[in-house]
Parts: C-alpha cells; sequence; structure tokens
C-alpha cells in the first residue's frame, strides 16, 4: 500500500480525479482513525485510578468536592443518568460505578438491588455536621446499616404567573393544575413521585404516597382522569417546564425550587406555591457507596468533601437547594437565603412540606398512570 | 465530485488471470451459493454474537414474572394473557402503528419529488445536494425538538405570524402537544432516510429507457408510472421499511411533542423497565410489538410482489 | 420534459428543502440571544454562549467522543452492510428471506432491551464499558440501515460487467473493486450519512453501554435538569450545523476552481 498522501487526493478530487481507490482509502484512513482514537483512553477524562460518582448531571463542578479535589488535583470520574430509574435499571444489569447518588424516595428500590454498601459513619469527618433530623430520616438507616448520606433537599411545587392568573395569588392550591380556565396552559412532571401523588394528595388519601388499597388507587385514578387532559404536557425537564413558563405557553407548572430561583433572575414574573393542601413536597438527595468497591477509601473522602461546609454552601448559592449540614448553612448570610426562599433554619423550611417517601405499590400506580395517559 | 464522476470510470483493465484452479478455492468459484454465504458470513457472524443472546434473553424473560425487585425464572404466559386481557396494550401498539404508518406515508410522498428532482434534474454536484439534505440533522434531535416548539408553540413563528397578519387573534393550540406534532415532528427527522435510499434508486435508472418511453409517444406521466416508478421500487421500499419500522417503538417524540396523552407502545416498554417494576412484562410487549411489526412488513412486501405481478 | 414541469419540481425541491432548514435555524439564532430560554420575543444579542460553550470542557469533549464514535460507526456498518447487500443481491442463497429477517432484527428491537441485554453480556465476558462498545452497539443497529440502502442500490444492476471482469480472469476482489464499489458509490455515501446521523443521536445504547466518556446526545440530554445550560448546547450545534454547511460550500468551492483551471477536462 502506497502512502497515505493527503495533499495528492486533495489535489485529485481538485481535478475531479479523485479514484475509487483513494476515496476507498480516506474512508479506511477515517474510520481506522475513528476507532483507534475512541480505543484509546481519552486524554482528558480523568485518571483510571479513580472513583466514579454515578449521579445526577451538574455535580460535575470542583467546588462542590473541595477536598478531594486538594488532595488528588482533579475531580472523580463522572457517569451521569438521565433519570433515576434508568440509573437503578443499569446498575441492576452490572454497572459498577463507585458512588452513586440516590433521592430518599428511592433509597428502597436501590438498597433492593443489594449492591449498596454499609457506611462507616466514623470515617466520615463531617457525619455529626449533618442536621440531625436529615441524619435519622428513613432511608438513612437500612437493614441496621448506615447506607446513604443526605447532602441536599429541596421542594417540588406549582410555579405559576401571578399576572395571567391572578386569582391564585394569595390563594395557592393545586387546584389551578385542574383549573378549567387554564385547559392546556397547565403543565406536570412525568413522575409518580413528582405529580401523581399530588392528585394522591387532591384525592383526600391519607398518605399520598401509599397505593395499596384499591379504594385510594381509584380515587386518584378518577383524579388523574380530570387532570391529563387539562394538561399540556407531562415533562420531566426542567427547561422545558420553564421555558414554558417563561414564554406564557403554561400559566403554572410543577418544578422544583431551584426553577423558581432561576426564573426570577431571568425577570420572569413568578410566584412559588405553598399550597394549603400539605404545603410543598420536599425530596432529600444524597449519597450512597457500592459494596465491594475497589476505591473505597477515595469513596470515604468523596462523601465527606461533599460534607465540607464550603461545598455546601456553595450549592445553596449555585443551586439553590438547602443542604444537610450545619456548616453550610454558617457560611450563608440571612438575607442571601431569604432571596432562595430559605431561612437560617432549616429544619423550620423543611417542616414546611410533605417528605416524599418510598411509594408503595409504585408498579400498580404506574400502570394506572399509563392507563390513563392512553385514555382509559 | 459527482456520482457520475465516480461512477464513470468503468473501464475494465485486463489484468493478469489468476488460475480458477482446484481445491477449497475452487468449490468457491464454482460453487455459488457457497460464495454468497462466504461473502456474508462476516455480517452474519458479528449480527449473531451481538444479537442472539438479547433476542434469547428477550424471549426467555418475556415468560418469567417479576415481583419488586426480583424476577422469576420460571414459565408462564401470564404476561401474554396481562397483553391482551388489558385493554391498554393493544389500543396503544394500533395507535402506534396507525402513528408510524402516517409518518411513512407523508415521509415517502414529501421525499419522492425531492429525490427525483436531485436524481433526475440535477446534472452536476448531486453529492452537494445529498450532503444538503442531510446536515440539518446532524444538530442533535433534541435541539430541532426545541426548534419545533418554536415555531408551532404558543407563542411561537405561526402563531405570531398569523395573529400578526390578522387571520386569529388567539394563538392556536393545536399546533403542538398532540398527535399531528408527532407526526410532523417525526416526518422531519426521518427525511434524510426516505430521500436517500429513493435517490440512490432512482439514480441507477437507465435514462435510456425513460428516453424510449418518450419515443414510444408516453405522456410524462404514463412513462413515470409505467417505468420510473416501477423501477424506483427498491428504494421505495427500503425507505419505507427504515422509517416504519424503528418509528412504531419510538418513545422520544410522543414524549416532548405528544402532549399529555401522548403515550406510544415505546413508552409502555420503556416504563416497565423502569418505575414498572415488571422486566418481564416490557419483554413480552416487546415481543408481541415486534411480531406485530413483522407481521405488518411480511403483508406489506405480499401486497408489493401481488402488485408487481399483476403489472408484469 | 418541458422547462415549466423542470421548474414546478425545482420549487418543489427548493420548498421541501426549505421545511427540513427553516426548524434548524432557529438554532443560530437564539444561540445569540442574551437569554437562557429558548422562547420569543427576542432579546439582546449575544457572544456569550459562545464563550460559555468554549470553556465548557465536557461538552466539547462529549462532541469528541461522538464525532469518534460516529465516524467509526459510519465506515464499518457500511463495510457490513455491504457484504450483506452485495450477497442478497447477486447471489439467490437459499434462505435469503430468513437471513434478511435476521440482520433486520436490529430495527425492530427496543433499544432499551438491547441496551440492558448488551451489558449483561458484556458484564459476563468481563468487558470495560467505553467508546469502543457504545461504538459497537451503533454498529450492530447501523448494519441494517447499510444494507437496506445499499440493496435498494444494487438491486437490478446489469450483471453483464462483472460477468465480463470475470470472465477476462479477474479474481473476484478485483472485480468489486473495479466494477461493483464505484457502482454502488451513491449508496455508499448515503448509507454512511445515514449511519454517522443515527449514531450521533443515538442515546440509549450510549447510556447503557458507555461509562464516563458521555456522547453528545447523553451529555446534553443529561443537562436538561439545567436550563442555564442549554444556550451554550445551542451554540454547539449552531458551530456543528454551520460548519458542516461551510465545509460542503469549501468542498464545492475547491472542485470547481479545479475544473476551471483544468478547462473542465475532469466532470
Amino acid at each position: 500500500m502506497t502512502e497515505f498522501n493527503a495533499k495528492e487526493i486533495v489535489a485529485r478530487y481538485r481535478s475531479g480525479k479523485l479514484s475509487r481507490r483513494e476515496l476507498g482509502r480516506l474512508m479506511g484512513m477515517l474510520g481506522i482513525a475513528g476507532a483507534g482514537s475512541a480505543m484509546m483512553p481519552s486524554m482528558t477524562a480523568a485518571a483510571e485510578e479513580q472513583a466514579m460518582v454515578f449521579g445526577w448531571a451538574g455535580y460535575d463542578d470542583e467546588n462542590l468536592w473541595p477536598t478531594y479535589v486538594e488532595k488528588y488535583g482533579s475531580l472523580p470520574r463522572f457517569t451521569f443518568w438521565g433519570d433515576e430509574e434508568e440509573g437503578v435499571t443499569k446498575l441492576v444489569t452490572g454497572f459498577e460505578p463507585d458512588i452513586i447518588f440516590p433521592c430518599s424516595y428511592k433509597i428502597p428500590k436501590w438498597y433492593s438491588t443489594g449492591r449498596l454498601a454499609s457506611i462507616d459513619t466514623s470515617r466520615l469527618k463531617n457525619w455529626n455536621d449533618i442536621l440531625p433530623s436529615l441524619r435519622s430520616m428513613p432511608g438513612v438507616e437500612m437493614g441496621g446499616n448506615v447506607v446513604w448520606v443526605p447532602v441536599d433537599w429541596g421542594l417540588t411545587s406549582v410555579v405559576y404567573r401571578p399576572d395571567l392568573a391572578p386569582e391564585y395569588v394569595g390563594n395557592h392550591s393545586w387546584e389551578i393544575l385542574w383549573d378549567e380556565k387554564y385547559q392546556g396552559r397547565v403543565a406536570c412532571f412525568d413522575s409518580l413521585v413528582d405529580c401523581v401523588t399530588i392528585a394522591g394528595t387532591m384525592a383526600g388519601l391519607d398518605n399520598p404516597f401509599d397505593y395499596r388499597s384499591e379504594a385510594d388507587m381509584e380515587a386518584t385514578r378518577k383524579r388523574m382522569q380530570t387532570l391529563v387532559p387539562n394538561l399540556l404536557y407531562f415533562s420531566n425537564d426542567s427547561t422545558s417546564l420553564e421555558q414554558g413558563i417563561a414564554s406564557g405557553e403554561l400559566v403554572a407548572a410543577t418544578v422544583w425550587n431551584e426553577s423558581v430561583t432561576r426564573l426570577k433572575a431571568q425577570g420572569v414574573n413568578v410566584e412559588y406555591m405553598q399550597p394549603k393542601e400539605g404545603g410543598a413536597q420536599t425530596w432529600v438527595c444524597g449519597l450512597s457507596m457500592i459494596a465491594d468497591s475497589k476505591y473505597e477509601d477515595q469513596a470515604y473522602e468523596l462523601i465527606d468533601a461533599m460534607l465540607e461546609p464550603s461545598s455546601r454552601a456553595y450549592e445553596i448559592r449555585e443551586f439553590g437547594y438547602g443542604v444537610s449540614t450545619q456548616g453550610g448553612y454558617d457560611l450563608v448570610s440571612v438575607e442571601e437565603l431569604a432571596e432562595l426562599g430559605m431561612t437560617k433554619d432549616p429544619d423550620h423550611d423543611l417542616a414546611q412540606g410533605t417528605f416524599q417517601e418510598e411509594i408503595q405499590n409504585e408498579e400498580g400506580l404506574q400502570a394506572m398512570f399509563d392507563e390513563v395517559k392512553a385514555g382509559m | 465530485m459527482t456520482s457520475q464522476s465516480l461512477t464513470s470510470d468503468q473501464s475494465v483493465p485486463s489484468a493478469p488471470s489468476t488460475s480458477s484452479g482446484g481445491g477449497i478455492r475452487g468449490f468457491f468459484i464454482r460453487s455459488e451459493n457457497a460464495r454468497g454465504y462466504a461473502l456474508l458470513a462476516p455480517t452474519l457472524i458479528l449480527l449473531f454474537l451481538a444479537m442472539v443472546i438479547p433476542v434469547v434473553m428477550l424471549v426467555a424473560r418475556s415468560f418469567w414474572t417479576q415481583s419488586g425487585m426480583v424476577q422469576t425464572a420460571d414459565f408462564s404466559f401470564v404476561n401474554y394473557e396481562m397483553f391482551f386481557a388489558k385493554p391498554i396494550y393493544w389500543a396503544v401498539l394500533k395507535k402506534s402503528l396507525y402513528i408510524s404508518g402516517a409518518v411513512t406515508i407523508a415521509t415517502l410522498l414529501l421525499a419522492y419529488p425531492a429525490a427525483y428532482f436531485v436524481a433526475f434534474k440535477v446534472k452536476k454536484n448531486k453529492l452537494i445536494w445529498l450532503i444538503l439534505i442531510t446536515v440539518p440533522f446532524w444538530t442533535s434531535y433534541l435541539l430541532r425538538v426545541f426548534a419545533w416548539k418554536l415555531m408551532l408553540g404558543y407563542n411561537g413563528v405561526v402563531n405570531s405570524g398569523l395573529i400578526g397578519i390578522g387571520i386569529i387573534d388567539e394563538p392556536l393550540g393545536f399546533l403542538l402537544h398532540n398527535v399531528n406534532a408527532v407526526v410532523l415532528t417525526l416526518a422531519h427527522a426521518w427525511a434524510a432516510f426516505a430521500i436517500l435510499p429513493i435517490y440512490v434508486s432512482l439514480e441507477k435508472i437507465d435514462k435510456s429507457l425513460l428516453e424510449a418511453a418518450a419515443d414510444l409517444g408516453e405522456g410524462p406521466i404514463r412513462s413515470f408510472i409505467r417505468v420510473t416508478l416501477p423501477l424506483s421500487m427498491p428504494g421505495v421500499i427500503a425507505a419505507s421499511l427504515l422509517v416504519f419500522i424503528p418509528t412504531v417503538g419510538d418513545y422520544v417524540t410522543p414524549k416532548l411533542v405528544g402532549g399529555s396523552g401522548g403515550i406510544m407502545i415505546g413508552n409502555l416498554v420503556q416504563n416497565m423497565f423502569g418505575r414498572g417494576n415488571n422486566w418481564p412484562m416490557g419483554s413480552a410487549i416487546a415481543v408481541v410489538m415486534m411480531i406485530t411489526i413483522t407481521l405488518v412488513v411480511c403483508v406489506y412486501l405480499w401486497l408489493i410482489s401481488q402488485a408487481k405481478k399483476r403489472s408484469s | 420534459m418541458n422547462k415549466s414541469k423542470f421548474g414546478a419540481l425545482g420549487v418543489y425541491t427548493v420548498l421541501y428543502l426549505a421545511f427540513l432548514y427553516i426548524p434548524v435555524l432557529f438554532i443560530p439564532l437564539f444561540s445569540f440571544n442574551d437569554s437562557i430560554y429558548i422562547a420569543f420575543p427576542l432579546k439582546e444579542f449575544t457572544l456569550q454562549h459562545y464563550v460559555d460553550m468554549i470553556e465548557r470542557k465536557p461538552l466539547i469533549n462529549a462532541l469528541y467522543n461522538s464525532l469518534q464514535v460516529g465516524f467509526s460507526v459510519s465506515v464499518i456498518s457500511t463495510i457490513f452492510g455491504m457484504l450483506a447487500a452485495k450477497t442478497f443481491t447477486k447471489y439467490h442463497i437459499p434462505g435469503t428471506k430468513p437471513l434478511t429477517a435476521f440482520i433486520s432484527i436490529p430495527l425492530v428491537i427496543p433499544l432499551i432491551i438491547l441496551g440492558i441485554s448488551l451489558l449483561t453480556v458484556l458484564k459476563y465476558f468481563d468487558i470495560k464499558l467505553s467508546l469502543f462498545t457504545v461504538g459497537a452497539a451503533h454498529t450492530v443497529i447501523c448494519i441494517p440501515f447499510a444494507m437496506f440502502v445499499l440493496i435498494s442500490r444494487l438491486e437490478g444492476f446489469d450483471k453483464s460487467m462483472e460477468e465480463a471482469a470475470q470472465d477476462l480472469g479477474e479474481t473476484p476482489w478485483i472485480t468489486f473493486w473495479r466494477v461493483t464499489f464505484p457502482l454502488a458509490m451513491p449508496g455508499i455515501i448515503a448509507s454512511l450519512l445515514l449511519c454517522f446521523t443515527i449514531s450521533f443521536d443515538e442515546f440509549i445504547l450510549a447510556f447503557f453501554l458507555g461509562s464516563d466518556q458521555p456522547t453528545l446526545p447523553l451529555y446534553m440530554w443529561s443537562q436538561l435538569r439545567f436550563p442555564a445550560k442549554l444556550p451554550s448546547v445551542l451554540a454547539l450545534g449552531s458551530v456543528i450545523f454551520l460548519t458542516s454547511f461551510a465545509v460542503v460550500c469549501f468542498a464545492e468551492w475547491v472542485r470547481r476552481r479545479g475544473v476551471q483551471t483544468q478547462t473542465g477536462a475532469a466532470i
């Protein structure tokens, strides 16, 4: 085979005489170059000897893992899931990360995969900085062992445009999602925990996370059957929901609290509801270790790094989420917190809403959700 | 560089002859079938390695049951019974087939004239046209969906334009977030998959056949129906299969632009592997879907072969 | 055909191209808009999103990963697709129909199921997840596309040319290289374009079979939670779009110049 000569090929191409032989060679080179470079470890990826974090996008920020980055000079490796369910599925199938980033209502499901390690809290220097209410919340301990370390929390509620729906000012209610006046102008998360449970609340369930009784399921189904035609769409991405609100396509939508901060910063006239029926929903997310990790020491260092006060304070300011440690709150001023809709007393803020728990009879609820969407 | 310039150099130089002697080599050269299989072998082996285990797992799992996160590998028809007992699955599968059918017909009808134009009316630089048709699809699908929302959304381009020229007072709500939007978005997204196969089969048609038809006094429409269309059928068939089959199982588009009731069979499969916690049921839905698609495709190909027989 | 017909078809094709392009042109438009939300009315002009794009290393890495996978997948699956298409159009081997159906399975199987099953297989053989495993999976789903496009090109071709070559004593390989390959060229190009497009947009297999090197669509999906990051993705989309466009135009310009300087000898 003669030497591959780019110049010659260009010249031939210009003359229109590029033969199939050269074109074939060019294709071959492209293929080999592509495949070859794909097989080689990317130079930009973090070194192989680092732990891998499997979780939500956006946490690949050096400020969130300060002590770890200081010690190792770079971030750990990251793999993101688009949706926590996909994450569980990938883990069940055999993916081997070192740390995962689950949320409270999914801990039992993650735990049932049998892959969560028990965490020795004495190896976490910042463990005692975690707020006692969060340190003892359900999900932290499973089967008598600590398997999950809470790091941040936020709210799920309805954001609405007071200019478009003035009658809801001072009259916050989930009912706006069912309001026929706004048919086709409201949206909800495409989620059981962040949307269908709201229908459960409105159906008057004692516990909107428990669907083991047929009566509760049917009452919620009735509520869903009137919700679905009233909604413009279900969506799982904050981007679509916020854009809908910003453009006026949507009058109201369920969002996480950070969206409200962003919408306000963009000059959109919005208000976040504290619905009179049970208040907003609260979720807590945190870190878990995978059993038999090759990088156990690093995993502990990572969890500890994320619990550092500077990391927690950074997350309050940059993400607008609540955090799990006292040290984090100590670094943020009352005024900054007020701007984000929070106070210096996280327990008070947390008590405003309903804690999202594991959904009982998730399968049944999902089947009902699909059926109602399909118009049945 | 046109495709013609690439194909024009068809002279066959007389390279030294190689003997087609005996032995295994001779066997290969003599036996057409063996040569065919040998040529197919690499592709077949690769796909066999990649697909056999997934397909076997899929079928096997569809007979299992799951409770919680635990799957039990016993043999039962319970998932298939459920598929036909509950109205949702069949209804959603039927809806998905209709949507894909509509998408396929729309995509083909829209693409054929454009492919025809490039194949017959463009004399030079056909490659450039092909790439021009494909370039819009190298911007991510996700961004294109956002772009469609801008076009059709509540205060998007179409609504603003119509309000601006005074045709409507209120934005039209029915442009987006419904079945029509799914069909439109898919017809856009799969355009290249229809144009390219149709183009490659039109392009190979011997122009002298068309001239002969014209010489025989056939009008352009008659000669199109009698000569061009039948000769381009391989491309039309390829295009329709490449658009129809994958869109039946699509679950992204209905989610993004299908509205609150936007659910297709792919979403049901997806959900079973997630919040539905029922992989076996998801597998059973997938198996029924795959069999149904295969049957639809077989009927379609049979109809075409019947039409071919009748016309010849 | 008379002139007016040519005109009508030409006008239609231009309109059709407009249908393909107009939605896409909003991507560059909003990449210069000073707002994190893609919504009308437009705000001020800004280049900030492009600055953000260049500074966002993970985004650029994701693009690089996707290009690597896309190029390799398009070439490799076209080769495999070509072998299959050649077999089915040249030899009428027994079992053609079931074999075609078998090669089409990746078209029908839901990708989440394929992803989960392939991950199980890789796990069983202890193969590490990487861009390579993503590329392999993309190759598998692209082969049927390549095969169908190439079958539609090769079907019904005059066999006399190949036979002539073989009568002249050419080996099958030389015959393929000198006769079949050039005849198939438009199909090969179409196949390369389609396979690249598929790989460049696929994210379910990329999620299940990839590790810490996300491809572009996967990265973009995971970033949807953060609207502030979408504009730099728009900027990247615009750069990809405009670069491809510019490359096509440049190639055309180079070719034309070549043709002129050689007094039109080549075409």
